[in-house]
């Protein structure tokens, strides 16, 4: 692409070479008309005066000499030759007069005898080159009628013309570089603006839509620049408008709980959010990679691939084991553009792991509050019958009847009130009655309720507190839950264990923990044994009493205070239980 | 024109690797699932599933054959295919391993699992997220990944052999009473601790395919 400032160029170059050219011909025309005017009338003075003075020179013999003229000439370029009315020479200044051919068919020589004088320019037979003659008709002493010519050769003319070629050529370039400047300035001026304009609008392009260019010299180019600057502030007004509601569409993605995950028509992902990053377990920039090289799950690739294919959603729940295990519900439907094209597929993903865990914590309850309850009365149904169908039974014997009874009411009394009372801790218009209180002293009212449990066992209990450790709370319901714990681990822990109840203070918390030494529990029950009824072992209730909802108890009274309770175990060492309250100054 | 085509083969291939690993990846959770819940049915699937990992593995095997045939790869386009062909061996025993854990939940009850002195769960956990990143490393060509896979390695290492000891103390105050159920559950650690081995393989083969380093039996890589 040429620029503009050179595109001027080439024409600035024609028009100069064009004028130069045409005044160059008419000058030199012209020129050469003036100096063969000059020359004519030169020569019409030389044939005059030489008319003149032959009167007194005319030779006895009527034949001039060469050297005779020549004196009559005084002038060695200019040759005179006197011709008679016959066309004989008899005289000439540059050959001898004999040696001449008879003169009478030159134009000049027959004009001049008609008219008095003639003229004709041509090539010397004689000399050889142009020449211009002139011719006048004059008389000899004899009074018979003689023409003198008198001729110049045209050399000089045509050096002259030449030196003015030279001349015009000459002028000819300095003219081309004038043009050359010229074009370059004007080029300048009238590329100026359009390249501001051009810079404009590579602003705009390249996303910088604020800027506006004024451009005050050409009313075209200020018209396009106004519509140009009418152009991006639209454009602006609309990309804004785009941007904010990608925006939004994006924060709409970032906050959704569920997994999003959509993919094109050739397995790339196009967009994945958070929660699904996080439920696929993937780090790093997934967008625009193949899908199957950030989820392999093979499943879920399969769902997308078949909602393609039947164009249609596909429901199907999947395990995954990353970072945990989760069950996690997706929905794989395919992408349509509005003609009906196939754009790949989106998948939302639902983690349904907290919700099965809580369908089975229901099943679970509602099989183990049966149970629970099911077996005293079972026991008891058994007594009575017994009871009923013999009548005629010893005292002894009926006391020991109406004991076990006995018992097994108790044991059924016992769990009903603990039910009643979790779901009065779960009343929500519960009066905690919040006192500050220390709670080693709580500690030692636990443990000394607990000695007769632990001696049946040969236990001991340990109390490690450095007092006054002060909370917000409720010295009744607090010591019901540390008996708990520490009833739990005289029953789980091994005989003759020493059970340990340390309350010591870190970062302005309150850790309360409960150590046994016992068989522990397995990984899989830590985080269940807080439900109510839920048992590690289902055979071991019997032997070991309780009710079932001890450490149900004991979560709820802790998040009552606000604390929270975690539990650790290992195989054949032992668990811990760590309550955590905050702490209030005294 | 002939430059596309290989690599178009080698994104197939890739992909190919990808769900594989996936098959891999997704089974051995799911055998280390059954075992951890005496579910049969679903170790009988994953006992399954093994002959399809083994189909793939042949099916790339000869993709990858043809493509060295085709195109004759040089530099990093036949590191590429080398590392593919590397990685789909190794996974193919992982397959085999997968299975053989499967297969304990027969001989292995739940209850066994729960009060197993030994910590195979969280081995289990550590050899699976190994197994994850060896495939992410794979796939995304990050190195970075690669060489936590092989730090992680010395950790399930770790475990192993404390496993071995728990199993040793366990024999010599039990005696008689020892179960076969725990010599077992030793074949599972035993099981996870190769699997970590061959995740460390592809970590290693994947800085090989990247830097062109075999850093294979190095400590410090």
């Amino acid at each position: 692409m040429i620029r503009l400032k050179w595109k001027l160029y080439p024409s600035y170059f024609v028009i100069t070479f064009a004028v130069l050219i045409l005044v160059g011909l008419l000058a030199r025309a012209e020129l050469r008309a003036v100096y063969l005017k000059q020359l004519r009338l030169d020569l019409d003075h030389r044939c005059t005066s030489v008319s003149l003075l032959l009167a007194h020179t005319w030779p006895e013999t009527g034949i001039y000499s060469s050297y005779e003229l020549k004196k009559l000439a005084m002038d060695p370029t200019l040759r005179i030759t006197l011709i008679r009315a016959d066309g004989v020479v008899v005289g000439d200044t540059d050959k001898p007069a004999e040696s001449l051919k008879n003169h009478s068919d030159r134009p000049e020589f027959i004009e001049a005898l008609k008219s008095g004088t003639g003229s004709s320019i041509r090539d010397s037979a004689s000399i050889g080159h142009e020449m211009l003659y002139v011719a006048h008709r004059t008389q000899d002493p004899q009074g018979n009628p003689l023409v003198v010519r008198c001729s110049m050769g045209m050399n000089f003319i045509r050096a002259e013309l030449r030196r003015f070629s030279f001349t015009l050529l000459w002028s000819f370039l300095a003219a081309s570089i004038l043009a050359a400047v010229a074009s370059w300035f004007v080029g300048a001026r009238l590329s100026r603006p359009i390249e501001q304009l051009s810079m404009q609008a590579k602003r705009f392009a390249e996303g910088n839509l604020k800027e506006r260019s004024h451009i005050g010299t050409v009313k075209e180019l200020e018209v396009l620049n106004s519509s140009l600057n009418e152009m991006a502030g639209l454009l602006e007004k609309r990309l804004d408008h785009v941007i904010a509601q990608r925006n939004e569409h994006e924060a709409v993605l970032h906050s959704l709980a569920e997994g999003v995950l959509a993919v094109n028509d050739r397995h790339h992902i196009i967009s994945i959010n958070p929660s699904a990053e996080r439920m696929l377990h993937i780090v790093g920039q997934p967008i625009g990679q193949p899908m199957v090289e950030w989820i392999r799950n093979p499943e879920i690739v399969e769902a997308l691939d078949k909602s393609r294919q039947i164009g249609a959603p596909v429901t199907k729940e999947v395990l995954l084991y990353l970072p945990e295990e989760r069950v996690v519900r997706i929905v794989a439907a395919p992408l349509r553009d509005n003609g009906g094209k196939d754009r790949g597929a989106v998948c939302v993903l639902f983690d349904m792991t907290g919700m099965r865990k809580l369908e089975q914590v229901r099943t679970d309850f509602v099989a183990n509050v049966s149970h629970e309850l099911k077996t005293p009365v079972t026991a008891i149904k058994g007594f009575i019958e017994t009871l009923l169908d013999t009548p005629d039974l010893d005292g002894e014997q009926m006391r020991e009847f109406l004991g076990l009874t006995n018992k097994h009411v108790v044991r059924l009394q016992q769990i009903i009130e603990n039910l009643l009372f979790l779901s009065h801790l779960e009343r929500p218009d519960l009066d905690l009655q919040l006192v500050s209180l220390d709670l080693v002293q709580v500690a030692k009212r636990a443990v000394s309720a607990c000695e007769s449990l632990a001696a049946t066992k040969g236990s001991k209990i340990q109390l490690i507190g450095e007092g006054p450790a002060q909370i917000q709370g409720n010295g009744a319901l607090l010591e019901q839950c540390l008996v708990n714990l520490v009833e739990n681990a005289i029953k789980y822990g091994a005989s003759e264990d020493t059970i340990e109840l340390a309350i010591q203070k870190s970062d302005n918390k309150i850790l309360v923990t409960v150590t046994d030494h016992g068989e522990g529990i397995p990984r899989e029950h830590l985080q269940r044994i807080f439900e109510r009824f839920y048992r590690v072992d289902r055979a071991r209730n019997k032997a070991t009493g309780g009710t079932g909802l001890g450490l149900a108890i004991v979560k709820h009274i802790t998040q009552l205070h606000k604390g929270r309770v975690d539990v650790s175990s290992e195989m054949g060492k032992g668990s811990t239980f760590t309550l955590s309250f905050p702490e209030t100054n005294p | 024109m002939a430059e596309q085509h290989f690599h178009r083969e080698i994104s197939e291939l890739k992909s190919q690797v990808a769900i594989l690993g996936g098959m891999v990846e997704g089974g051995i959770g799911r055998a280390l699932k059954a075992l951890r819940e005496g579910n049969l049915a679903m170790a009988q699937e994953v006992v399954e599933s093994d002959k399809v990992i083994d189909e793939i593995e042949v099916q790339i095997e000869e993709a990858c054959l043809k493509v060295l045939a085709l195109y004759q790869p040089v530099a990093r386009d036949l590191r590429t295919v080398i590392t593919i062909l590397k990685v789909t061996n190794d996974l193919e025993s992982m397959g085999d391993l997968m299975e053989s854990i499967a297969n304990k939940v027969a001989l292995v009850d739940a209850e066994n699992f729960e009060r197993s002195p030994m910590k195979l769960g969280p081995m289990a956990d550590k050899a699976m997220e190994m197994v994850h990143k060896a495939l992410d490393c794979l796939l995304q060509e990050n190195v970075r990944v690669a060489r936590e896979v092989h730090q992680l390695d010395e950790v399930v290492d770790q475990y192993h052999a404390e496993n071995h000891k728990t199993v040793a103390d366990g024999i010599n105050s039990r005696g008689d009473k020892f179960s076969l159920a725990e010599l077992k559950l030793l074949s599972v650690s035993r099981a996870l601790e190769r699997i970590a081995d061959l995740a460390t393989h592809i970590a290693e083969d994947v800085i090989y395919l990247v830097e062109a380093k075999i850093v294979r039996h190095r400590k410090v890589i």
